[in-house]
């Protein structure tokens, strides 16, 4: 796998906050046409695993049937490279950086309908995309209102119990928040694991 | 485009009517009259369920022997159709109203994770319908088709409504939606692995792995839900491997492979260490068309018949016959585990698995990769093969086994790391071998039941090694085969990819099942060589065997 030590910074202006907190091996890689591209760290339930951001790729969450195409009014020369139920996926014709026409526009757009596009290779791979939920196991089960007092000292809203013991399902926000304080949480040692929730590809046979 | 039509060699049976079967009582050999009603008008048409060589590209007896268990010839359970077992059938929906499955569907048990109610039909998507008729299309009612066991219970959880399911849905459907207790079987012809393309593409995260081990451990009153998985489609262009599949190689999955109508590999299915049995999933070729399992299609004119590229599947458009792929072969095993649980409640998930691979079928005997095992003391010895596992399921066999069955004792576990990092000498066909001694008094001799090898190695084109383990018996597992990394371009065209695969084997767990029954005592040898591409370089850096078993 090739790597550069030149550092780009690259990032969705919606999600970019924090986005060099969240794991200190934070890098940049190069992918298969040259691009630069950061990764970043997460906890898997098992080990740290590095995830990248695609900087050409964009996803654009599927709110409602009308709520398609508001990346092309930005970007007209945007390509559609995956159509889903959850979310499209579009590749731009510029590198997304912080500066770039096209974050700039979407900083204007709703909140929340933008996210990046992750794959767990430098060079391709299966499009993974943050759900804006975290999975924490905890290391016994909890009650109803230590769990609460819990999500509320992290900024957490409870969303479900989970079908595996004392595991449950918080939702964070948007962008790569949910991998940061996944990272968080994990890092403090006080749970058994805290996993981002993905979106990813599944395949019919 | 296939015309299936026009490949009928003959129609030997009636439509419709009565015929019957002279089956051979006990140790007696009394002999009884069953009158069986031939009341699916599709049956004929059903050759994997009974193969009379009924179609071009069929083989007379290349089915899975399924009658004799519905007409009670099998051991001593009587007549054994699936009832009171429940099948879960994860896809992307059932039609619970379908005329052929409605009477085994059963009552809110199903789970829609588009609407989050109990319905998970779909109008568009018909794939899991199609599973689901494979599994238990009801029979003797007049209509379409019959399942192998065609009455068990149907319930389906439509993940796959989204062709991007979040991980706590997948575990959700892992978990058959808080039904652990009475969900039997859970029938899986899916993937989170884009099959064909040779990589080793990691999990994103263990949850999927967490909530299967949930179901084995928790699911059916602890005796384990059992996992049937499709082993993968990748096979055609011969890269692809069913142990390159995080999921079809897992412990705790029946990793099934597809033969065509002849009992040969069919041309998509991939071999693999990792694989459990086969069972058929039709074909398709230029020559003779499409080959495939005929079974329920969306009602009217949704669904895959009519297809564009079909023009000659069923008139009546609620079945089709062009259901072809792993995905078709199953939920064959699935309805085959819905008779064995019928005809014995008691078997435990390992139960299972160790009387589907005793009772399979030597089938296409003349493959140069059929081998036998090395059996501990008392133990079966199996024939194996990378293309087939076991064989081909056989329904009579495996529910005749199951009557007075006794499950076998506690599963136990031996893992052992060695870390001893070594150059792997690129283009060389002889490569490096490491080995690993599992004493018999310290470690235990287990009988062999699964064996994984945790495999840590930083190489620029991970497919260039080819990876062998062998056993203290001598049997060899091909965990790796030197092949291409893949990707598709723009127009969906297969590229080999160049100067690095998209993953190392860093790590990679990879799995093997021909060791079963096997003695675990002895020198375990770990063959690594590169015989691809010169110039991509590499080493190992350590690896972790570990024996899935029980004592002896």
């Amino acid at each position: 796998m090739l790597r550069v030590s030149k550092v780009i910074l690259l990032g969705l202006g919606l999600c970019l906050s924090g986005l060099l907190l969240a794991e200190p091996e934070s890098q940049t890689g190069v992918m298969a046409d040259g691009l630069s591209q950061q990764s970043m760290r997460y906890f898997d339930g098992r080990r740290w695993r590095t995830v990248w951001i695609n900087p050409q790729e964009l996803a654009e969450v599927v709110i409602d049937n009308g709520s398609e195409g508001l990346l092309r009014s930005v970007s007209p020369g945007a390509r559609l490279v995956q159509q889903g139920r959850k979310f499209h996926i579009w590749r731009v014709d510029q590198v997304m950086s912080t500066t770039s026409v096209i974050t700039r526009s979407l900083n204007g757009i709703v909140d929340g309908r933008f996210a990046p596009v992750f794959q767990l290779s430098a060079s391709g791979g299966s499009r993974m995309v943050l759900t804006g939920n975290v999975i924490v196991r905890f290391k016994q089960d909890m009650e109803a209102s230590q769990l609460q007092g819990w999500a509320q000292q992290q900024g957490l809203q409870l969303r479900q119990k989970m079908s595996i013991s004392a595991t449950y399902l918080f939702y964070v926000g948007q962008g790569t928040l949910a991998l940061e304080k996944a990272a968080q949480i994990q890092a403090s040692g006080e749970v058994k694991f805290a996993v981002p929730e993905w979106w990813r590809q599944a395949y019919k046979r | 485009m296939a015309l299936i039509s026009q490949q009928k060699n003959v129609l030997t049976r009636l439509l419709s009517g009565t015929f019957l079967l002279v089956a051979l009582g006990g140790c007696g050999g009394r002999e009884e009259m069953v009158s069986v009603s031939v009341s699916d008008p599709l049956y004929e048409d059903q050759w994997h369920l009974k193969n009379t060589a009924q179609f071009v590209g069929t083989s007379s007896g290349e089915d899975i022997n399924v009658e004799p268990v519905w007409v009670g010839v099998a051991g001593n359970a009587g007549a054994v159709k699936g009832r009171g077992v429940l099948v879960a059938v994860v896809d992307d929906g059932l039609q619970l109203a379908h005329e052929d499955l409605a009477a085994n569907i059963a009552a809110n048990k199903s789970w829609d994770y588009a609407g989050r109610d109990a319905d998970p039909s779909s109008t568009l998507l018909y794939h899991g319908t199609s599973v689901a008729g494979l599994i238990a299309a009801r029979d003797l009612n007049g209509l379409g088709i019959r399942g192998v066991a065609p009455q068990a219970s149907l319930a389906g959880y439509n993940l796959l409504w989204t062709n991007e399911p979040s991980i706590s849905n997948i575990v959700d459907a892992m978990t058959a939606h808080g039904n652990l207790v009475e969900v039997d079987v859970s029938n899986n012809s899916w993937g989170l692995s884009i099959d064909e393309l040779g990589e080793a593409e990691p999990p994103s995260d263990s949850l999927w792995q967490l909530a299967i081990e949930e179901g084995i451990n928790a699911g059916r009153d602890c005796k384990g839900i059992v996992y049937v998985w499709s082993a993968g489609n990748g096979g055609r262009d011969g890269q692809d491997n069913s142990n390159y599949d995080f999921q079809a190689n897992n412990r705790h999955v029946i990793s099934v492979c597809a033969v065509n109508g002849t009992g040969r590999q069919a041309s998509y299915s991939e071999p693999g260490a990792n694989i459990w049995l086969c069972a058929p999933g039709g074909d398709s070729n230029a020559v003779s068309g499409t080959l495939g399992l005929p079974t329920t299609d969306l009602m009217g004119s949704e669904g895959g018949n009519p297809d564009r590229d079909t023009f000659d599947d069923y008139a009546d458009q609620n079945y089709s016959r062009t259901f072809v792929g792993t995905s078709a072969a199953a939920p064959i095993v699935s309805g085959v585990v819905a008779l064995m649980l019928e005809a014995n409640p008691d078997l435990g998930w390992r139960d299972v698995r160790l009387i589907l691979a005793e009772t399979a079928r030597k089938n296409d005997v003349a493959d140069s990769d059929w081998s036998v095992t090395s059996a501990a003391s008392g133990q079966p010895q199996y024939n194996i093969n990378h293309k087939y596992g076991f064989g081909v399921v056989d329904a009579a066999a495996a529910v005749s086994k199951v009557s007075g069955w006794r499950n076998v004792g506690e599963q136990v576990i031996i893992e052992k790391t060695l870390s001893a990092a070594a150059a792997i000498p690129d283009n060389n066909s002889t490569g490096i071998q490491q080995s690993i001694n599992l004493d018999a008094i310290a470690d235990g001799n287990l009988i062999v039941e699964y064996v994984e090898v945790d495999f840590f190695s930083e190489h620029q084109y991970s497919g260039d090694l080819e990876i062998i383990l062998t056993a203290p018996s001598g049997t060899q597992s091909v965990l790796a085969e030197t092949h291409d990394c893949l990707y598709l371009d723009a127009f969906d065209n297969l590229r080999r990819r160049f100067g690095a695969c998209l993953y190392d084997y860093n790590p990679w767990t990879f799995a093997s099942a021909r060791h079963l029954g096997e003695g675990s005592a002895g020198i375990w040898r770990l063959n690594v060589a590169d015989k691809g591409n010169t110039g991509a370089y590499g080493q190992l850096q350590s690896w972790t065997l570990r024996i899935y078993g029980r004592r002896q």
